[in-house]
């Protein structure tokens, strides 16, 4: 059936805590920036009421929509990739829709919009949407739209549509559309675009005021399917609407569509850019205390090992006040060098202002060389050194004039040793957790919620002893009824038996090994319960010069199944397929080489290269759009030799995914963040091991290119 | 504050998960949480302006320079700050709760912890007229951070008058100063204009101003209340 996704749930992984995608999108807005005042469709894209506008909003706007009408809700999230580039991801669902008219459709979607000319005073904004071009194409259509501000508030809008949008009253022709869809879906139906019938859709929107903006349109969508299945009723190409915006960007509408039904939605408008508190509303560092001239002259004080001892304990005492770990120094009569471990500060760049300007203030004077070596995981990641002079100098200038003046090294065998009475260290924690499935075919919105236990056990710097436990206390995850039949060794595809049976759950219980062996390398042994559904060994080396944008890895592992309750069992790496009945092995080795470069124009690239779980052979490719203050917009794909068939719903993996920082939502400084993935669809082709603690995440901060990005916040 | 209020309803849940947690893990954070119950349920209290005696106290309390600033837009706000470094011309005045403002002969050249800091300036024609009480045009630049970390330079040009003597009498200073004008329109033609007013002693210091420190911050009186 067309437009009907049979698949299993796209896992929201790793969501922390739940709540933040909404205050992320109800967040503030930077005061300068002028309340965004166009308005989103039924879709969730620029536009009227059901259909679009050629209107633009700023870049790296976000923007979530929940529309309903008539029983139909939508709900989509936009994202302004470029200035002129847009892409959604949708999840809606039409009821009495499939199953003769009895049960409703699950289906989503995915749209991009391309802004060909912006508006002047003469020529009004064109843009060419695509939508819903991949997979099974319910909502496909596409459209050329062109949209002019005439008068202040007062927008009129006019453009052509194929596919949905030429259902009404088409003029012309453009060969014909095919139907259906290629392999098991989930593929761009690129033969279908701007072909078929073409009908013309127009409209006016006029806000009076900033607050209120009343729209009439002439939709040329027909509601051929819907109406045929007796879902809608559809009496006129007229709809009506009205919006307020809130403060904050937000849109409430209400709207007459269809000539029968009534309809409404909200959005939430964000933006990377512009969200939260500007540099922060966190204290001041200490201030900068120059030497009084002729002071650097003064040699001889380390012979006074009364004096180091007190340099030392002052130093860590005043970094500790600004929350960084001084684990050692080496003090030279004229050099120092620092081991850092920073918990706090999520810019390198803050960390290292800081800590240089306390030293500033507790250093002998003859020492001139600060050398700041950043530590994680017992790895030395970089040696970054000022000159005191410059410190003194600085001080009130613009960042980058000490930016230019330090020097980023490679902190391979530079870390002093850490200080006796530090490791072995342990942590631990309690907290409450919600792991979410969402736009699930039966079901919109899974959740379990529990409490987490979780410890580290730092027995030396770089071997770090680590798990966590969870503890369901309410949730239906566990109540997914599907069967999903696969091809291929089940790897992910009992991920519902593993949800039922762990409770409670072993999330993983590891002993890792991190290391430098060299000059640009940095290695990781990680040994245990490596995750929900595997046990095992991972090894991985990874080569990132200080200074380099670009890094190369590679990863080798050998694994075994875990038993489905998630304790300390383990399983034959046998599967059985619960529709056919089919054995298949899984085998013990898998592993990657991976390319990792920063484009510098804010995009990120990541290319694996290698051997899934499944034992299929291909390559995943990533794109990110990385922000200076952490967050990430970004979307991969991953293509293997297990054929679109074999993979089943969805032909290929490919997902969604948002690194969202909690210090933009506190304006405090802080290094945790929220990584949310949604993925088409959890199926076994293209899977890859979840291990922690992967390399390049925690070496490319304290590198050169990444520290630069934030380097504002040196002196903040 | 509309910011603040959006911010509150955002993180409630956020916050009512986050709060039960415990553990020697992620300190920061957890403190983080911790001073949110306030800023969500706490009323905002209109500040009141500081007596003469919590002046006089301050003034006491130390040997060192103070200065009052009063922030406009956030509700005439004052506070006080103390002479805590001195940097070659700079002079940074800061409190306990380490918002710091840092002076260059009276004119502000950056703060820090008021949220939406001016993180710098390119001051040196700005206040060499201003000292020298001097009529003409000059450049000016202020630096921020924008919410995404990136730095953000907004450069004037900016036009000195000069007007009549007024009496400076505020704590210890009992003085007079001239009138110095600076209207300032923006090179972009985008950012906001403003005009910042400085009272400056015949030796060049400037005894109290009102500048302008951003979208953010807004105006900020200074008053020197011991040299």
């Amino acid at each position: 059936m067309p437009g009907f996704h049979n698949g299993k749930s796209g896992l929201v992984k790793r969501v922390a805590l739940a709540g933040t995608i909404l205050s992320a999108l109800g967040g503030a807005v930077w005061p300068e920036e002028a309340v965004n005042s166009l308005p989103f469709n039924l879709y969730g894209s620029p536009g009227l009421i059901d259909m679009p506008t050629a209107q633009v909003p700023p870049d790296a706007t976000l923007a979530g929509t929940y529309a309903n009408f008539g029983g139909t809700s939508r709900t989509t999230l936009y994202f302004q990739i470029l200035p002129r580039l847009s892409g959604s991801f949708r999840y809606s669902s039409i009821p009495n829709f499939t199953g003769g008219g009895t049960s409703t459709l699950f289906d989503r979607s995915f749209d991009l919009r391309y802004q060909l000319l912006t508006e002047t005073e003469r020529r009004p904004s064109v843009v060419v949407g695509i939508q819903d071009f991949i997979g099974t194409g319910i909502y496909s259509g596409e459209y050329l739209v062109a949209s002019k501000t005439v008068m202040p508030g007062l927008t009129v809008t006019g453009g052509l549509g194929w596919g949905r949008f030429g259902s009404y009253q088409p003029f012309a022709e453009m060969g014909t559309r095919p139907g259906g869809f290629t392999g098991r879906g989930g593929l761009p139906e690129i033969d279908r675009f701007f072909q078929g019938d073409v009908a013309a859709f127009g409209g006016i929107a006029y806000s009076p005021n900033d607050r209120y903006t009343f729209k009439v349109e002439y939709s040329s969508d027909d509601y051929v399917e819907e109406v045929k299945r007796g879902t809608s009723d559809k009496s006129s190409p007229w709809n009506f609407g009205v919006d307020y915006r809130f403060r904050n960007g937000g849109q409430l509408s209400l709207y007459h569509v269809l000539g029968t039904e009534i309809g409404a939605q909200f959005t939430f408008v964000t933006n990377p850019k512009t969200l939260g508190v500007p540099g922060g509303t966190e204290p001041s560092g200490l201030p900068v205390a120059p030497r009084a001239p002729g002071t650097a002259a003064d040699l001889g004080w380390t012979l006074d090992s009364q004096r180091s001892a007190s340099v030392t304990a002052s130093l860590k005492n005043l970094a500790a006040k600004d929350g960084l770990e001084v684990e050692g120094i080496d003090l030279q009569s004229n050099r120092v060098t620092v081991r850092l471990v920073n918990p706090k500060y999520g810019a390198p760049s803050q960390a290292f202002g800081r800590l240089a300007r306390v030293m500033t203030r507790v250093m002998p004077a003859s020492v001139e060389v600060f050398e700041i070596v950043p530590v994680v995981n017992g790895m030395a990641m970089s040696a970054v050194t000022f000159r005191r002079s410059d410190l003194e100098r600085l001080e009130h200038d613009a960042a980058n004039e000490i930016l230019a003046r330090t020097n980023f090294g490679d902190g391979f065998g530079k870390a002093p040793q850490p200080d006796d009475g530090i490791y072995p260290k342990f942590t631990w924690a309690i907290s409450p957790f919600v792991q979410l499935s969402v736009f699930d075919p039966d079901n919109p919105v899974r959740f379990d919620a529990g409490l987490r236990a979780s410890a580290e056990y730092e027995i030396m710097p770089n071997l770090i002893a680590s798990g966590s436990i969870t503890k369901k206390l309410t949730g239906n995850l566990d109540k997914v009824k599907r069967l999903d039949e696969s091809n291929l060794p089940r790897v992910r595809t009992d991920h519902a038996r593993y949800s039922a049976e762990g409770d409670p759950a072993i999330e993983y219980l590891q002993l890792a090994h991190y290391g430098r062996p060299a000059k640009n390398l940095y290695s990781r042994v990680t040994l245990g319960y490596l995750e929900q559904m595997y046990a095992g060994a991972s090894a991985e080396l990874l080569w990132k010069p200080v200074d380099s944008r670009l890094a190369l890895g590679a990863e080798l592992n050998y694994i075994q199944r875990r038993d489905f309750d998630q304790l300390f069992g383990l399983q034959s790496m046998t599967t059985t397929d619960p529709v056919t009945g089919v054995k298949r092995e899984i085998p013990n080795v898998n592993g990657h080489v991976s390319a990792y470069y920063a484009f510098g124009n804010g995009f990120h690239g990541q290319l694996d290269v290698g051997r899934y779980l499944a034992g299929d052979y291909g390559a995943t490719v990533s794109l990110d759009r990385e922000f200076a203050n952490g967050w990430r917009v970004g979307a991969y794909a991953t293509f293997t030799d297990a054929s679109f068939e074999d993979f089943g719903e969805g032909s290929f993996d490919k997902g969604i995914r948002f690194t969202m920082p909690l210090a933009t939502f506190f304006g405090q400084p802080s290094r945790r963040r929220n990584d949310v993935v949604i993925q088409s669809l959890s199926r076994d082709g293209g899977a890859r091991l979840n291990v922690n603690g992967r390399l390049y995440e925690q070496v490319r901060d304290y590198h050169k290119p990444d520290a630069v990005n934030s380097w504002g916040r040196f002196w903040r | 504050m509309t910011r603040r209020s959006i911010t509150r309803i955002g993180l409630a849940l956020t916050a009512a998960l986050a709060l039960v947690s415990c553990g020697n893990a992620n300190k920061d954070t957890t403190a983080l949480l911790k001073q949110l119950p306030k800023a969500i349920f706490s009323k905002k209290q209109a500040p009141k302006p500081l007596t003469a005696q919590q002046i006089a106290q301050a003034l006491g309390s130390t040997t060192d320079s103070v200065y009052l600033f009063e922030l406009e837009s956030r509700g005439k706000v004052q506070v006080l700050l103390q002479d805590i470094q001195r940097n070659g011309p700079y002079q940074t005045y800061g409190n306990p709760a380490r918002q710091v403002i840092v002076l260059r002969d009276g004119m502000i050249t950056s703060t820090r912890g008021l949220g939406g800091d001016l993180m710098s300036s390119e001051e040196d024609q700005l206040i060499a007229y201003v000292k020298a009480r001097r009529e003409g045009r000059v450049s000016y630049d202020q630096r921020f951070l924008t919410p995404e970390d990136v730095t953000e330079v907004r450069r004037y040009s900016c036009y000195l008058t000069t007007g009549g003597n007024v009496p400076v009498a505020a704590g210890l200073v009992r003085a007079s100063g001239q009138l110095v004008t600076a209207k300032c329109t923006a090179a972009d033609g985008v950012s906001r204009d403003f005009t910042n007013a400085y009272v400056v002693g015949s030796d060049g210091y400037i005894y109290s101003g009102r500048q302008w420190l951003g979208s953010y911050i807004g105006y900020v009186n200074s008053q020197v209340l011991r040299r």
